[in-house]
């Protein structure tokens, strides 16, 4: 098979939040740049229906899982774009808190690229034209019980409220790296390979000088002085495993946070089309302190009913009325942590993750306060799909829920942020990388994706990355300048 | 111009190799049967001799008999070693020839162990383990490499179909069920295969195997997609609720192979939309 071969100052690896954003910022500084990519790059007339999205553009067609009682799916990107091309689109600063407390860049070095990267997204709240019913309902409710909704902001650019982020903006709307940071970088300079899959590293003295791997057609090589993996928080310290990266400080694929998430539907007499309307347009922080954020979340008629409980006329009952169902997300700013290992045969990884028993005290709390609003906006039946009370008719059951024995076995999960699995730190001892994304022990490797992020956000990560690898592009930009 | 070699699998290949290295030992070890088979009995009695015990093969006879069930066994050897050839030289093309391997190797491990329940002689009880694992590797490995463009195999996609029957039967609050829209299902659940790793389709496909046999444990009377439809419901239900978040995982990942594809159809969506606006 014939082996191509690339040179360049820099390789990146991987075109999501972390990749582009740091491919963007090195080539408008004038810095060689080669942009790998594993998946294909599609425009947004390519995206066809929701399993031909799900099939081209998430990791293992959307099964990738961590394992646990009770496993926990987390979706991941795979074309030109990453996770941000399947993401809701929902932009949030780094909490304050959260990055006074990390070993990472301060706030007031983090703000200006935060600033950056926003404008280059045309990050902006959402219009409450575009936020549909599945938000009105909810606003219904806590207007009733005094509790505050607010649109969340996106970095949307002229959406026309298809309901279709999680599979690939139809319209091109959502400004994820594919229509900004990746253009930027080719427009600078920056080479991109598409459908090159890095499999191995090549080492001259003990020292990384390049990558591998193979393509459809054949082998590659890439040789450079500085080499950036920007995976993700689950293959990039599975990488680094399986080759022996730097794993000094014994601590790559450890610390992993995922942010845990269920939802709640309800079934309303009125039609509410959740799936019209931007899925995730609304949130309720109201119980942020106790690391619980209420996000929007609604989907088309398929993947929404299979995760409704029931069979045979029953369940048909229900699907009839797919349209009258509201649904709304619960994410937790978990204190259990799990690990990613190196992946089994064909596995990218293997990821592990318990749930503690807090977490899940945490996530009835919050499906009970969810419940309440619901009930209150003229809800009559809600679906949590967690024990003993995976339906629930009315108040008198939701308090049963409130007060029973709960499991974390008994809920069904979904996780949609992994970090923390090469994380930065002052010392190698106990992180990965520097402030500035460098591995402690290893000077040519630099790490810039969501597995850098020392902690669970409590918020949707992908600026804060985003900023993260534009801070740590622009010091390696002017280290190589100098 | 030489036909294409075809890209194999991961799994495909691990078969190929175990193929290859059974059509060498079943070519090989022919002839050496055919000239030193006697003999053969008689090294083996050699090593409990050493450690001060009865040699449990019987020593081989000279007779007429014994050259006899000689060639039979020469004969399978050679069938073997045919079949391993052609499935290594195109594992999916002449893959399920593997079937034959598989029933000689099953046939014997059966009747050995039987041999060595009625008997206790220890040489039925290598004979049952040398094949028994013969036969569990090669299973295995075919299970896993099992031909990359079909996914499901007959029994699983009765199984599925099952599953979709139960979840989405005919008549009810719509007239069409799963049922209608069955080979387009099928096909989309295929294809949403097609793009996972062999460990996650082999997950999958224990998944059905496992539904499948689990109304058994149950204490339901067969198996689930031979269930009415009631009791397949009533168990499927069960399984929903069920407290191992593992089984539960099951229901909602076989309810999403049925259930997504059935929906997937845009109509609704858009109808949905044009109605609202």
């Amino acid at each position: 098979m014939p082996t191509e071969r690339y040179t360049a100052k820099v390789a990146i690896v991987g075109t999501g939040a972390g990749g582009a954003t740091a491919a963007a910022v090195l080539a408008r500084a004038g810095v060689d740049t080669i942009l790998i990519e594993q998946g294909r790059y599609y425009k947004p007339e390519d995206h066809g229906d929701i399993l031909t999205s799900m099939r081209r553009m998430y990791v293992n067609g959307g099964m990738t899982l961590a394992l646990g009682n009770p496993p926990v799916p987390i979706p991941l990107g795979c074309a030109v774009g990453g996770t941000t091309i399947i993401n809701s689109s929902t932009c949030f600063r780094p909490p304050r808190a959260k990055v006074d407390h990390w070993e990472g860049p301060s706030w007031e070095a983090l703000e200006p690229c935060l600033r950056e990267v926003e404008t280059r997204l045309h990050v902006g709240p959402a219009e409450e034209s575009l936020l549909g019913n599945n938000y009105q309902v909810l606003k219904r409710g806590c207007d009733k019980l005094g509790i505050a909704i607010r649109p969340l902001a996106h970095n949307l650019y002229g959406c026309k409220s298809s309901g279709r982020c999680a599979f690939g903006c139809p319209t091109g709307a959502k400004q994820s790296t594919d229509r900004t940071f990746v253009p930027d970088a080719i427009e600078a300079g920056t080479r991109l390979y598409t459908e090159h899959t890095v499999t191995d590293v090549i080492r001259k003295g003990g020292r990384l000088v390049g990558l591998k791997g193979e393509t459809p057609s054949g082998a590659f090589e890439v040789y450079a002085d500085v080499i950036i993996l920007a995976m993700g928080a689950l293959t990039t310290p599975a990488f680094l495993l399986r080759h022996r990266l730097a794993t000094g400080s014994r601590r790559v694929g450890r610390g992993l946070r995922i942010h845990p998430a269920c939802r709640v539907a309800a079934e309303f007499d009125e039609i509410i089309d959740g799936h019209v309307g931007l899925p995730q347009g609304a949130c309720i922080d109201h119980w942020a302190n106790r690391g619980i954020m209420l996000e929007g979340i609604s989907l088309p008629p398929g993947p929404l009913l299979s995760a409704l409980p029931g069979a045979g006329a029953r369940f048909k009952e229900l699907a009839a009325h797919w349209r009258q169902i509201a649904t709304f997300g619960i994410m937790i700013s978990d204190t259990s942590v799990g690990r990613v290992m190196r992946g089994i045969g064909d596995s990218p990884f293997t990821a592990i993750y318990q749930l503690n028993q807090a977490d899940t005290e945490s996530m009835r709390f919050a499906m009970v306060r969810l419940g309440e609003l619901y009930f209150a906006a003229g809800a009559k039946v809600l679906y949590t799909n967690a024990l003993p009370y995976p339906v629930i008719r009315s108040m008198d059951e939701l308090r049963k829920f409130e007060s029973c024995r709960i499991r974390p076995s008994g809920l069904e999960l979904m996780a949609f942020h992994p970090t923390g699995t090469c994380a930065m730190s002052a010392t190698g001892k106990t992180g990965v990388v520097t402030a500035g994304l460098q591995a402690h022990d290893m000077p040519n490797l630099y790490i810039m994706d969501g597995s850098v992020i020392p902690c669970a956000l409590g918020v949707n990560p992908q600026i804060t990355i985003m900023a993260l690898a534009w801070h740590g592009a622009a010091q390696l930009a002017a280290e190589i300048g100098n | 111009m030489p036909a294409p070699v075809p890209q194999y699998t991961p799994a495909e290949n691990r078969f190929r190799l175990w193929m290859w290295f059974s059509f060498f030992l079943y070519a090989f070890g022919l002839p050496f049967f055919l000239l030193f088979g006697r003999q053969i009995a008689a090294l083996l009695n050699d090593f409990p001799a050493m450690l001060g015990q009865a040699p449990p093969w019987p020593p081989a006879g000279s007779g007429m008999e014994v050259v006899f069930w000689q060639v039979l066994g020469v004969s399978l050897m050679a069938i073997l070693a045919v079949v391993c050839l052609y499935v290594a030289l195109n594992v999916r093309r002449y893959g399920p020839l593997i079937v034959a391997l598989l029933a000689a190797k099953l046939v014997s491990t059966v009747c050995y162990s039987g041999f060595y329940i009625a008997d206790g002689n220890p040489a039925y009880l290598i004979g049952a383990l040398t094949d028994g694992i013969i036969f569990l590797v090669t299973a295995i490995l075919w299970f896993f490499a099992a031909p990359a463009d079909r996914y499901l195999d007959g029994y699983e996609t009765r199984v599925l179909s099952a599953v979709g029957e139960t979840v989405l039967p005919r008549g009810g609050a719509f007239p069409e069920g799963y049922d209608d829209a069955r080979e387009r299902c099928l096909e989309e659940a295929r294809m949403m295969l097609s793009v996972q790793t062999g460990k996650d389709v082999l997950l999958t496909r224990m998944m059905l195997r496992l539904v499948d046999v689990l109304p058994l444990c149950l204490g339901f009377s067969c198996l689930f997609h031979r269930l009415g439809p009631q009791a397949r419901t009533a168990f499927f239900e069960r399984l929903e609720v069920c407290r191992l978040g593992m089984l539960r995982m099951m229901a909602t990942g076989l309810k999403l192979y049925v259930v997504t594809p059935y929906f997937n159809t845009p109509d609704e969506e858009s109808r949905a939309v044009t109605e609202r606006t």
